[in-house]
Parts: C-alpha cells; structure tokens; sequence
C-alpha cells in the first residue's frame, strides 16, 4: 500500500511496510542520509525530524503514522544551510564529530519555531533528548542563543 | 614519545603517479605515541604513505591516511603544510588514502595525528616550497635567494615577477628534492596560518547533512543485516 506524505515541500509516495521506521525509508529507501540512526530506540535524538513542524524521532515513527503529514528533514531545513540555526552553528563551529548535529540542529529549530528567545533552562530542557558523545553542549547552547539574535534580526529587516 | 625524527626511511621522493605536477611523497608515523622499536617491527616495503601533489592547475591534493573523526585534522594538518608551502590552507584538498595495508596503515589516534604530523608535514611543505623557489629562479635566471613564496606562486620582488605553482609545478618536479632533516622551515614568528584561531573546514557539510559517515556508505547490490541479540541477559 503506498503511504503518501510532503516532503521537504514537495509531496511523496513510497510502498513499504506501514511498520517501517519513518527513518529507514528516508534513509534507505530514498537515500537521504542527513538523518541519522543512533540508538533506534528515541534514546539519543540522532534521527529528530520534523512532523508537522514537531521534533519528533523518526526511528520509532512508523511509515503509517506520517501519511499525509509535513516531514522536514535536514536536507529541507533550509535550500542552502542558511536556516539561522544553521549559520548559528557554523559561526560558533558548534559541531566536532558531527554525528549527532543535524538531529541537534533539528530540535533547536523547532525549539526556536515556538520560543524566539529561549533561556538557558528552557534550551537545556527541550533539547535534554538530544545526546552528544563529543560533548559539544556548551556551544549548543550559545548557538541557539546565537540563532534566537539571528532570527530576529531577520525578522526585523523582512 | 611525542615527536618522531625523520629517519633515512623518511625521504622524500617525486614522480609523476598521480599525474602532471610536483609530487612529493614522505612518511607519517603511524602513531606519535607509539614505541620507536614497535614502529620499526611495522616497516612497510614502501615507507612513503603520505602525498603532496601540485597540479599545473593550482590544485594542491594532500595524500592522507588519517581520518577525520570530529579531531579537527583535515583542518589542523592542511593548515600545518600551507604553513611552510605558503597557500592558502583552504586550497590545499585532502584525499583520503586508499586501502592498501600494504602502505597505508590509516592508524589514527592517541590524540596523536597533530604532534606526530606537525615536523613531517611541515618538511613536506617546506620541500616543495623549496622546489618551486629554485624552479622559479632558474626560469628567471636568478639567485633563488632573492625569490619568495608566497599565495600559492613564487615572486621576484626586483623585477616583479611572479609564478604560480602549478606554472612551475612540472620544472619542478625534475629538481633533487632537499634533504628532509635540513630543509629550511620557516620561523614561528612568521606564521600566518598555524596559530590562528581557525574553524573546522568540514563545519558546513556537517550543519546541512551532506557530511558523509560509515554508516552513510552504499554500494550496488548493498544488504541491510542485524545481529539478532537474544532479551535475556546470559542467554545464547
């Protein structure tokens, strides 16, 4: 049965299993790796995409559960990397490994979609699923400060 | 041990395997921290497993079997050879090695790729710097000395003229290459690269999902698998 969603904007139709991981088809059924697996189990936040503009962790999201819905992936936050949480994260050279940063990034900006400015706690609160083994949370956190500025700046001059 | 001395295993050697250009080949110690006794065990038929390569179209291709893992050396170790080559680092491409046992060991670790690449690299720079100055000055007929490398090419101040490396890049190639231990390095005061707060090259593939992993990797015809783990802790 073919299951159909949007995509990044445009809309998509794929026939596999309804059980399947939302995550897998991205992956491995239409080839977009920006999304990572991690633990497969929403411990680490790795595969954070979004529905319906909700940070959701696509590898325990059933393909049957996005039908007809708006996923965002990394690849479609923005057309060229220019999303302020992306020029955030390249200015404060946020990412080491780089393994976890588009499911980190994922989650900042659904933060940053509900709260323009959030604080420290409210940071370390919504983006607490996320797991980072290089330990780069410092630079997180000032990334998305940095990006909350970014934002509204962008906002004013629009 | 935190340095390696160049032994007489670690010379330096042109050809033209990868094409038109100057190729200088010269050795990485597998690992800085590693036993000078146990790398000697590991010697390999082939002791050069790292590459410089400048095309005559200004391409400068650095050869490396180390990997990037978050460490910041496809930044560090490209800054550290621009350094005494005199380019711009952002120009100088890494390749990633192939996977030949044989010659390329691709151990990295032991936060060791900086400290155990910092003399060798900066001796591969400074050698083919030296090469593309003396290519310069016969060009031009004059004393190397009062040539200069500088932003990928050779000037001579006096009659302001200026080459770029890949226009010398096969003059090059034809010269003795420099002995290694005695080769001419610049003087930190004269840095302009190393030293310099510098963000990771990689930092954008890695903000917009282009960056590619292990897991990342597909091959015609590729399965999936997964080992299937019993629940039960001690169960087979």
């Amino acid at each position: 049965m073919a299951i159909s969603f949007t995509l990044n904007g445009k809309s998509q139709s794929v026939e596999v299993d309804p059980q399947m991981p939302l995550l897998w088809v991205l992956r491995d059924t239409l080839n977009m790796t920006g999304t990572k697996f991690g633990c497969g189990m929403a411990l680490c936040g790795a595969c954070t995409v979004h529905i319906n503009g909700e940070a959701t962790r696509s590898c325990i999201t059933p393909i049957s559960a996005v039908a007809g819905k708006k996923i965002t992936t990394i690849e479609g936050l923005s057309a060229d990397g220019s999303h302020p949480v992306q020029q955030a994260w390249i200015e404060i050279d946020v990412p080491q490994c780089g393994y976890c940063q588009c499911g980190q990034i994922m989650s900042a900006a659904a933060l940053l979609s509900k709260k323009a400015s959030p604080t420290d706690a409210e940071i370390d609160d919504f983006m607490s699923g996320n797991i980072c083994r290089c330990g780069t949370y410092q630079r997180i956190r000032k990334a998305i400060h940095r990006a909350a500025e970014i934002q509204s700046t962008h906002g004013k001059s629009a | 041990m935190s340095t390696m001395t160049v032994d007489r295993r670690a010379f330096l050697k042109t050809g033209t395997a990868a094409g038109a250009g100057l190729l200088v080949g010269f050795h990485l110690p597998v690992l800085a921290t590693q036993d000078p006794a146990q790398q000697q065990e590991k010697k390999t038929p082939n002791p050069l497993n790292a590459w410089v390569h400048i095309s005559p179209d200004n391409r400068v291709t650095l050869i490396l079997e180390k990997s990037e893992m978050g460490q910041g050396i496809m930044t560090a170790l490209p800054m550290i050879l621009a350094e005494e080559l005199c380019v711009d680092w952002k120009n100088v491409v890494v390749q990633q090695a192939p996977t030949n046992p044989e010659i390329y060991d691709h151990g990295t670790g032991g936060s060791g790729s900086v400290a155990g690449c910092w003399l060798p690299m900066r001796r591969a720079g400074a050698a083919a710097r030296e090469m593309l100055v003396a290519a310069a000055a016969a060009r031009w007929s004059v004393n190397p000395n009062t040539c200069k490398a500088q932003d990928g090419g050779v000037l001579h101040g006096a009659r302001n003229n200026f080459l770029t490396y890949g226009q010398l890049a096969e003059d090059a190639a034809k010269l003795p290459i420099p002995n290694l231990n005695t080769v001419p390095l610049k003087n930190s005061a004269d840095f302009t690269i190393v030293g310099k707060a510098t963000p990771r090259f990689e930092g954008a593939a890695k903000t917009n999902g282009t960056a590619k992993f292990g897991i990342d990797s597909r091959v015609p015809g590729m399965q999936y698998a997964v080992v299937a783990r019993c629940p039960v802790f001690g169960g087979k």
